[in-house]
């Protein structure tokens, strides 16, 4: 078999290079870590210098990954001579464990960790992925909600607790989610996209036998024609493949390792397409507006801005404590730059009133969930789905507020635009609303509408049976319309 | 019950569909061509819908009204779920399984749900 490099004809150090973007971004492309990495650990070994070290480790997870435990357990070896008694070693051998299904031992082996580093997030975060493989899914949760009480900023750990969440069907709860430290700036420039990212458990059972693992032979074709058929359908899925920035899904500390290994298919091109977010108007007029301004730091400017859009949305901001706590935060960050100090920061706060609500904790973390990473449009939609689904007047009006929100943060959202038309139409439709909300709901429906259909014409210029699937979109718009009245 | 017969374009569907997301559960629904009637259920087609958060409502009602629609224009009618959960170990059916499952049957006698093993 060919080698990489003669493949693509690339240098050792581009392949470095690659390996190291890949992990600077935490992608979760296995196999394309293990071909890339394993050549350049057998042939170039001498070369890397110091870099082999990290590589090993990147390479190590992703033959976990690959159910390739002969390479695994080499780079487990190497690493293991060289940074012998090392805490981050002992975590993967751990994780070749629990890739082999042997989560007693793997679970003794943190334990062992913990007891010698009690703060170790790493060991405790694989603990709960151990439950999360086993299927013990309420005792993951439990387990994650004590660690989140200790590491509150902890944005990966948010978003796993709402997957499990999601998966228990306890869609309050999902609110919890998504607290995240601090906007950083790069997500202006880039979407979580941790939306997408498979939180799923791993094969243990294919790394027992050295055997190769089941791969299934199909053309790119194939694969192909299975989402050309399949993708119209869902078109909303495939435009949020698209609106995703990163090519490939997020490596979570998370992962798991019982998920089967068929499926290491060519990859369709065209799902990794990326997607140029449209500038943030109001965001864009302010860091216009401040820039000028060196005395404010970059998380200050955010943090005004996403009052602004909070008016806009006519979000309620919770309690008082909650807004020190966030202030504090901020001094205390700014303190530490020598930007800006808390004293100023009251005038920020007094644009907004401050309005103590009495709902649960939920909803202060929700609010608490936009103030602090209002960029995401994925986040926002995915809440709003979650409204949506928790169902109930206040509800459905909150899920078309998201929506729209999400749209505003990304118009090129096809799931938050389907999301606006239904939650209007709903709303419209309820007999319990005022004449004048449902003029105003039909008016947010039938917009949407419009731009739907019009999204879909474009989509479908060009080929000649998307036809059929613009035509069933009207139909289906029309008979979602019926409803309503 | 009668017997389900499957063909092989839909049963390759659900395998690729499967396989290009190993590490998601996955979902989708079942179609059939053939007249209603009859004792058995001959599955000819498949759409697959979801990959993510597939117990979330508005995604789901949506893909399931569009394919409702295309299902009309094509004289096909919808007889069956099908799901595969992302972990290996367990193939049992989840609870928005079963709830989509049962508006499905609701319109269609012989509905069918298939769980894949992966």
């Amino acid at each position: 078999m060919a080698s990489v490099s003669e493949l693509y004809d690339v240098t050792w150090e581009e392949m470095r290079d690659k390996l190291r973007k890949w992990r600077e971004d935490n992608y979760r492309n296995s196999e394309q870590i293990v071909d890339v990495g394993e050549e350049l650990i057998n042939e170039h070994a001498s070369k890397l210098g110091d870099d082999i070290w990290i590589i090993y480790e990147q390479v190590m997870v992703a033959a976990l990954d690959c159910s390739r435990d002969d390479l695994a357990w080499s780079c487990l070896q190497e690493l293991k001579r060289q940074f012998p008694g090392s805490h981050r070693v002992k975590r993967l051998a751990g994780m070749r464990l629990e890739a082999l299904e042997r989560y007693e031992d793997a679970n003794k082996l943190y334990e062992a960790i913990l007891q010698e580093d009690p703060t170790n997030t790493a060991a405790r975060k694989r603990k709960i992925a151990i439950l999360k493989a086993q299927g013990k899914s309420t005792e993951a949760i439990r387990e994650l909600n004590e660690y989140l009480e200790q590491f509150v900023g902890d944005q990966e750990a948010w978003h796993e607790l709402s997957e499990l969440y999601i998966n228990e069907h306890e869609p309050r709860q999902v609110n919890l989610r998504l607290i995240s430290q601090w906007v950083d700036l790069t997500a202006l420039k880039r979407d979580g996209g941790s939306g997408l990212s498979p939180f799923a458990p791993v094969p243990g059972c294919a790394l027992k036998s050295p055997s190769s693992p089941i791969v299934f032979e199909a053309s790119p074709e194939m694969a192909d024609s299975l989402i050309q058929t399949g993708c119209w359908m869902t078109t909303t899925e495939a435009a949020k493949c698209q609106t995703l920035l990163e090519p490939y899904p997020p490596l979570s500390p998370f992962v798991t390792w019982n998920h089967s290994l068929i499926g290491f298919l060519p990859k369709p091109s065209y799902l990794w397409s990326y997607a140029a977010l449209p500038p943030f108007p109001l965001i864009s007029q302010l860091l216009g507006a401040l820039s000028g301004r060196q005395e404010y730091g970059k998380k200050i400017i955010l943090f005004v801005s996403l009052f602004i859009q909070h008016n806009c949305l006519g979000l309620r901001v919770s309690g008082a404590d909650l807004w020190a706590r966030l202030l504090g935060r901020l001094g205390r960050k700014s303190a530490a730059s020598g930007m800006l100090t808390t004293r100023e920061l009251p005038q920020l706060g007094s644009q907004e009133k401050v309005v103590a609500l009495s709902k649960t904790d939920q909803e202060k973390i929700a609010s608490e969930l936009m103030m602090t990473n209002p960029h995401n449009h994925l986040y926002c939609e995915q809440y709003a789905e979650v409204k949506y689904t928790q169902g109930g007047m206040e509800n459905l009006e909150l899920s078309r507020k998201y929506f729209a929100q999400a749209l505003k943060l990304n118009n090129r959202n096809m799931r938050a635009l389907f999301g606006l038309y239904m939650s209007a139409s709903h709303i419209a439709a309820s007999p319990k609303v005022s004449a004048k909300v449902k003029k105003d709901n039909v008016k947010y429906a039938a917009w949407a509408a419009t731009q739907i259909n019009r999204a879909y014409q474009l989509a479908g210029r060009g080929t000649k049976d998307a036809k059929c699937s613009v035509k069933a979109v009207e139909e289906m718009l029309e008979s979602m319309q019926i409803t309503m009245s | 019950m009668g017997e389900v017969e499957l063909s092989c374009l839909a049963y390759v569907k659900m395998y690729l569909h499967a396989c290009l997301f190993p590490r998601c559960s996955v979902n989708g629904v079942l179609l059939s061509s053939t007249p209603a009637g009859g004792s058995g259920t001959d599955v000819t087609d498949c759409v697959p819908l979801l990959h993510s958060h597939l117990p979330l409502a508005p995604i789901t009602q949506l893909a399931l009204t569009q394919v409702d629609v295309w299902c009309a224009q094509t004289q096909q009618r919808i007889v069956g779920y099908y799901q595969a959960n992302a972990s290996v170990s367990d193939s049992s059916p989840t609870p928005c399984a079963l709830k989509i499952a049962d508006k499905i049957a609701e319109q269609c006698s012989n509905a069918v749900m298939l769980m894949v093993r992966r």
